[in-house]
C-alpha cells in the first residue's frame, strides 16, 4: 500500500513558527512539528525509513546539523526544504554544491508559492523513496540469491558487484572477487567473454556455457552464465548469473537411462496391463511372458472385444459394468474373479483406472490385472485359522475378554460367561464397574488406562463378580491387541480365578501369624543329612534361644537349642532326625545368673507338597514353671503320703485303743452278769470307771491332735501363771495328787504371744504326764514349772522326781501310742501331740530322764510379738481399760 | 478234756483279771498264770524248761498290742523256746483288734490255733477244750 508522504517542519527560529504552521494548514499535506533534538531520536528515524518523508526546516537550525556525521541523517529523509531569505539562499548556491534531494524555499513567500513547493517536494519524496525500496529489494536479492550472480563492466569483464553463493562457486573470497576480471577464472574464454558481453549489450541476454579449468575448484565444471545488460545510473553494465550445468547435464542422461529402465519394467512386469475403450474393445494390451490370463497371445486381443476373448460371461459382464463405473465417475475400481486354468482356479484382481487421452479426455480405462490366487489362498487360510482361534477362545478353559479402541469390552468367551452366569449380549452391555468389586474398580480404571495409553501389558489382582452375586479374586492380565492390518484395536486379556488360592493364603497367613503368636517357640528345619538349618522359626523361639530373629534362620537346629552338644538330648534329636522319628525330651540350660532354664523339645517328621520327608517341626516349651510345679506336687505327695500312712495307722491304732477299754468294760459286764459277792462288784464297777476315764482320756488327746493338726495359729497373749494354775487345778481328781508338792516359778518380764490353746496341751501333758509316773513312795514327791519369756521366746521347764524313763525308751516317747511300761496307762499320744505342737509353733523340745530319778522336759516357744507388735499393743491396751 | 495250765498275757490288769475269772468259771483249769508283758512270760517259760518242774502250759491267751514287746514280738521270741513246748502248748490270740491284718498275721503264725476277740467268753474257753 502506497504511503502518504509526510512532511516534518523542524524550525529553530521562533517568529517562522506561526507563519508556516498558517501556510501549511491550506498545503493539504501531512504536517508534523517537531523539535531539532527529535531529529535525531532512533525512534524517529525509524519512522522517516519507513515512510517517504519530507523535511522542512529554516536555514538556522540547519546549522545544528552541519557537522558530519550529524548531517549524514539528514541523507534518510527524501526530500529536504530549507528555509532561507534571499541573501542567504544566493551565499549558499555559490559557495555550496548541496546534494539532490536539498532545495530553499524563500522567505517570506505568498501561499501559492509554498504549496507548490511542498507538493514538489512531496512527490519527489515519493518516488525516491519508492526508488530507494527497489534497490534495497534488488540489492537483497542479489546478496542472498542462491543462485551466483555478478555485476561485470561490459569493456574488460572486471566484477563491480558478486553475491555470496557466487564466491562460493568460484572458490574464492567476495572481498578478493571484487574488482578482479573474469579472466581470473577463465583465462583461456577471455577474448570470448568479452565478445559475448559487448553482444549482449546490442541483443539483450545471451547465453553462454563456458568450462571452469580444473585448477579452479580442482575439477571440472562446466558453468552457463546468463548475460543481463543493465544501465546503473549512467553506465552499462552486465549481470551475470552463474550456474553449476554439471549436474544438469547428468540428470538429463538420468532420464533417459529411467525412461529406458521404465521401459523394460514395464516388460517384465509380473502383472497382465491393458486398455479398453468405453465400449470394451481392447485398446492395448501387455502380457507379461508365462502369464495365464486366457490361453491366448497377446496380440490378439488388441481390436477384439471383451465378450469376444474367452472370458466367463459373468466376468467379462462384470468388466463392462465397472468400465462405466469408472468412466463416468473418473475414480478407480477394483474387481475380482476367477478363471479356470488347468484343472485349478485361479483368483485375478483387476484395478480399473480411467484411461485419458492427449486432451484429458476419458477415452477408456487402464486395467491392471494381478494373479491373486496365492493371496486368496492365503486369506481364506487366514480365515479358517481365524474361526479356528476364535473357537479355540470360546473353549478355552481359562475367562478371556477383549475390548475396543473405547476401553469397553466387545468379546467375551465361554468360560467367562460361564462365570458371570450372562449371555454375551447383556455381558457386552456391562461396563466393567458391574462387573468388578466396587473397592477394586478405582485401581482397575487407572491401570487400564495407563495400559491404553502406553499400550503396554498390564496385569492385577481384583475381585469380579461371580454368578452366585459373590465376588471372587481373579488374576486379570491384558495385552494390546492389534487387528490383522497391523493397527492396534484394543486390548484382548485372561482372567484367572484365585478364589481358592486366595483362601488359602488367606488361611495360610492366618496359620503363620497363629504361629508367630503361639506361647511355644515352633520352627521348621530342613532335613538335609548334614547341618539341619532351620528354615522358620517363630517369635517365641527366638525368645526361648535368645537368637535375634533374622539371625535364626539358616543355623544348624542341634546348636541353637542350648542343650549340651553331644549331650542325651542332642543325640536323641541326632537319631530322630536320621531315622525320621519322633522325639520328645526334656533339658535344661544354664543361663547367665545360672538359674536352671527348662525346655521341653518336640519333634516329629513333616511332610512338605511333594510328600517328601524332608521337613522336621520341632516345638520348644519353656517348662520351667512347670519343672517347678511338678518339684513342689512330689514334694506334696510324699507329705501326702506320709499323712495318709499317718492316718492309716492312725485310724488302726486309734480304733484300737479306743476298743480296748471298751472291751475291758464289756469284759467286767460279763463278769458282773454271773452271781458275784459285793466286794467282787465294787472291784468291778472301780475298773470300769477307770477303764471309762482311760477312754475319755484317749478321746480328749485325739480331739487334741486333731485340733493342733486342723487349726490354724493364733497369736494370743499368754499368761503362764494363771494358766499353770488352772492346769493344776483340773489334775487334782488324778490318784495320789494331794501328794504332790507344785513348784511354779514364772518370770514374764516381756508379754508373750502364742497360740494359748496349744500352749494349754503341752503344759496339761507334761503335768499330767508327771502325776502319772510319779513316784509316791519317797518323801517329797515334787512338780516343778519354771517359765521364763523374753522377746524372742518362752522357755518352760518341767522337772520332777518321778520313775524317770528308761534310756532305751527316750528315743520312742513321741512316738505316735507308743507306751514305755505296761504301767503306762495312756494312750501314748500325749508326749506325740505335744511335740507336733511344738513344731508347729515353730519350737523345740528337749528332755532329760534318769530312772527312778526324774524327768525334766524343756520347751522353747518364739514369741511372735515382733511381728505383731501392733496386735500387742492394742492387747495391752485392752487390758489396760479392764 | 481238761487243761492243766493256762498261762495269760496282757498288759492291762483289769483284763488280765477278767480273763483269769471266765477260765476259772469255764472250769477248765486250776492253774492260771498271768504275766502282764511279753518279756516276762518269755522268761517264765524259758526257766520251766531249765528247771522242769513246773507243769508247761496247755494254752497260751496272748494279746496283741502290748508296750514295748507286742503278741507278735512275743510269737518270735516263743519260736527260740525248746521243742516240748512247742508241741505242749498252744497259743490262742486274744484282742481287741478287729483288723484284718492282724488276724491273718496271727494265723499264719504256726503256733497260733485260734484267734479270739475281747472280751473272752466262757463258750469260747469251753469249745476251745472241744476242739
Amino acid at each position: 500500500m502506497r504511503k502518504q508522504p509526510l512532511v516534518f517542519v523542524t524550525l529553530g527560529e521562533p517568529s517562522l513558527t506561526g507563519e508556516i504552521k498558517n501556510l501549511a494548514k491550506d498545503a493539504g499535506e501531512q504536517f508534523s512539528f517537531i523539535k531539532p533534538a527529535q531529529l535525531v531520536e532512533e525512534e524517529f528515524r525509524r519512522k522517516i525509513i519507513e515512510s517517504p518523508s519530507c523535511l522542512l526546516l529554516d536555514y538556522s537550525c540547519l546549522k545544528l546539523f552541519t557537522g558530519d556525521p550529524k548531517i549524514t541523517f539528514l541523507g534518510d529523509f527524501s526530500e529536504i526544504l530549507l528555509i532561507a531569505d534571499k541573501v542567504v539562499m544566493e551565499n549558499i548556491t555559490e559557495e555550496n554544491h548541496l546534494p539532490d534531494n536539498v532545495s530553499f524555499i524563500c522567505f517570506p513567500c505568498t501561499p501559492e508559492v509554498f504549496q507548490m513547493q511542498i507538493r514538489q517536494k512531496t512527490v519527489a519524496a515519493t518516488r525516491r523513496f519508492e526508488q530507494l525500496k527497489i534497490m534495497q529489494k534488488h540489492k537483497s536479492l542479489f546478496v542472498n540469491s542462491p543462485q551466483s550472480k555478478l555485476l561485470v563492466t561490459p569493456d574488460e569483464a572486471r566484477i563491480v558487484d558478486a553475491n555470496p553463493a557466487a564466491a562460493s562457486l568460484f572458490d574464492i573470497k567476495l572481498d578478493d572477487l571484487l574488482g578482479s576480471t573474469l579472466k581470473r577464472m577463465h583465462p583461456d574464454s577471455y577474448d570470448v567473454i568479452l565478445t559475448y558481453l559487448e553482444k549482449s549489450l546490442e541483443e539483450g541476454r545471451i547465453v553462454l556455457n563456458l568450462k571452469l579449468p580444473e585448477e579452479v575448484k580442482g575439477k571440472s565444471i562446466e558453468l552457463e552464465y546468463i548475460m543481463d545488460p543493465v544501465v546503473i545510473g549512467d553506465e552499462k553494465m552486465v549481470y551475470l548469473n552463474v550456474e553449476d550445468v554439471t549436474q544438469k547435464e547428468k540428470s538429463n542422461e538420468l532420464f533417459y537411462q529411467q525412461a529406458e529402465m521404465l521401459r523394460s519394467t514395464l516388460e517384465s512386469i509380473d502383472d497382465l496391463v491393458f486398455s479398453l475403450n468405453k465400449d470394451g474393445d481392447f485398446l492395448e494390451y501387455y502380457q507379461p511372458s508365462g502369464y495365464n490370463h486366457l490361453s491366448l497371445s497377446a496380440d490378439v486381443f488388441v481390436g477384439k472385444n471383451i465378450y469376444d476373448v474367452g472370458f466367463p460371461l459373468d466376468v467379462a459382464r462384470k468388466y463392462i459394468q465397472t468400465i462405466d463405473t469408472v468412466i463416468y465417475e473418473d475414480i478407480q475400481e477394483r474387481i475380482e474373479y476367477y478363471l479356470e486354468a488347468f484343472g485349478s482356479r485361479l483368483w485375478y484382481e483387476a484395478k480399473i483406472s480411467p484411461r485419458k487421452n492427449a486432451f484429458g479426455e476419458i477415452d477408456g480405462v487402464t486395467v491392471i490385472c494381478s494373479d491373486v490366487t496365492r493371496q486368496k489362498k492365503t486369506e481364506e487360510n487366514l480365515k479358517k485359522a481365524r474361526d479356528f482361534y476364535l473357537t479355540l477362545l470360546a473353549d478355552f478353559p481359562i475367562m478371556i475378554w477383549k475390548t475396543n479402541l473405547t476401553r469397553r469390552p466387545d468379546y467375551f468367551n465361554k468360560t467367562w460367561l460361564d462365570f458371570t452366569g450372562n449371555d454375551l449380549d447383556s455381558e457386552m452391555r456391562k461396563d466393567w464397574k458391574e462387573k468388578i468389586h466396587p473397592s477394586d474398580i478405582g485401581n482397575f480404571s487407572s491401570v487400564l488406562s495407563n495400559a491404553y495409553k502406553n499400550k503396554q501389558f498390564f496385569q492385577l489382582e481384583h475381585r469380579l463378580k461371580y454368578k452366585s452375586g459373590e465376588y471372587r479374586w481373579v488374576i486379570n492380565a491384558g495385552r494390546p491387541f492389534y487387528n490383522l492390518d497391523g493397527q492396534f484395536a484394543g486390548f484382548i486379556g485372561a482372567c484367572y480365578d484365585i478364589s481358592q488360592k486366595r483362601k488359602a493364603e488367606e488361611l495360610l497367613y492366618l496359620q503363620k501369624s497363629a504361629m508367630e503368636s503361639a506361647l511355644e517357640g515352633i520352627m521348621i528345619i530342613k532335613d538335609d543329612n548334614q547341618d539341619y538349618p532351620v528354615i522358620y522359626a517363630n517369635k517365641e523361639l527366638a525368645r526361648l534361644t535368645q537368637i535375634d530373629e533374622t539371625k535364626i534362620i539358616g543355623q544348624s537346629f542341634l546348636n541353637i537349642l542350648g542343650c549340651p552338644v553331644e549331650g542325651e538330648i542332642w543325640k536323641g534329636m541326632l537319631k530322630s532326625l536320621q531315622t525320621k522319628n519322633n522325639f520328645k525330651g526334656e533339658f535344661f540350660t544354664l543361663e547367665a545368673e545360672d538359674k536352671k532354664q527348662w525346655r521341653l523339645v518336640d519333634m516329629a517328621p513333616v511332610k512338605n507338597r511333594q510328600h517328601d520327608n524332608e521337613h522336621f517341626v520341632a516345638v520348644l516349651s519353656d517348662i520351667t514353671n512347670t519343672k517347678e510345679v511338678e518339684k513342689t506336687l512330689r514334694e506334696k505327695n510324699k507329705q501326702l503320703q506320709k499323712t495318709n500312712e499317718e492316718l492309716d495307722r492312725f485310724v488302726y491304732s486309734t480304733s484300737h485303743e479306743l476298743r480296748s477299754p471298751l472291751m475291758s468294760v464289756l469284759g467286767l459286764l460279763n463278769l458282773l452278769e454271773a452271781d458275784v459277792d459285793d466286794e467282787e462288784r465294787i472291784t468291778y464297777l472301780s475298773m470300769i470307771r477307770e477303764s471309762i476315764s482311760r477312754l475319755d482320756k484317749i478321746i480328749h488327746d485325739i480331739i487334741d491332735y486333731s485340733r493342733n493338726s486342723r487349726m490354724g495359729l493364733m497369736n494370743e497373749k499368754i499368761e503362764f501363771s494363771r494358766m499353770i494354775d488352772k492346769t493344776i487345778q483340773n489334775l487334782k481328781f488324778i490318784d495320789n495328787f494331794e501328794k504332790v508338792r507344785f513348784v511354779t516359778d514364772v518370770v514374764e518380764s516381756v508379754p508373750f504371744l502364742s497360740d494359748k490353746k496349744r500352749i494349754e496341751i503341752i503344759i496339761n501333758n507334761f503335768i499330767s504326764n508327771s502325776l502319772r509316773f510319779h513316784n509316791f513312795e519317797q518323801k517329797d514327791p515334787f512338780i516343778e514349772i519354771k517359765v521364763k519369756t523374753s522377746h524372742a521366746n518362752a522357755v518352760i521347764t518341767i522337772t520332777d522326781n518321778g520313775v524317770g524313763i528308761q534310756e532305751k525308751h527316750l528315743p520312742k516317747i513321741y512316738e505316735m501310742f507308743y507306751r514305755g511300761t505296761e504301767q503306762s496307762k495312756g494312750s501314748g499320744i500325749g508326749l506325740y501331740i505335744v511335740k507336733e505342737i511344738v513344731e508347729k509353733l515353730g519350737g523345740s523340745i528337749d528332755v532329760k530322764s534318769e530312772t527312778g530319778k526324774g524327768t525334766t522336759f524343756m520347751v522353747d516357744i518364739p514369741n511372735l510379738i515382733i511381728r505383731n507388735y501392733k496386735m500387742i499393743s492394742l492387747s495391752v491396751a485392752n487390758d489396760n481399760n479392764l | 478234756m481238761r487243761l492243766e495250765k493256762v498261762l495269760l498275757i496282757d498288759d492291762s490288769d483289769i483284763d488280765n483279771m477278767v480273763n483269769k475269772r471266765v477260765v476259772e468259771k469255764a472250769g477248765l483249769s486250776s492253774h492260771i498264770v498271768v504275766k502282764n508283758s511279753a518279756e516276762l512270760a518269755y522268761n517264765y517259760l524259758k526257766e520251766l524248761t531249765v528247771d522242769g518242774q513246773e507243769q508247761i502250759p496247755d494254752v497260751i491267751f496272748l494279746d496283741i498290742r502290748m508296750p514295748e514287746i507286742d503278741g507278735f514280738g512275743f510269737l518270735e521270741m516263743f519260736d527260740s523256746l525248746p521243742e516240748v513246748i512247742h508241741k505242749q502248748t498252744k497259743i490262742v490270740m486274744l484282742s481287741s483288734s478287729i483288723d484284718a491284718e492282724d488276724y491273718k498275721k496271727a494265723m499264719d503264725n504256726r503256733f497260733v490255733k485260734q484267734f479270739l476277740n475281747k472280751p473272752l467268753q466262757k463258750e469260747a474257753v469251753i469249745n476251745l477244750v472241744n476242739v
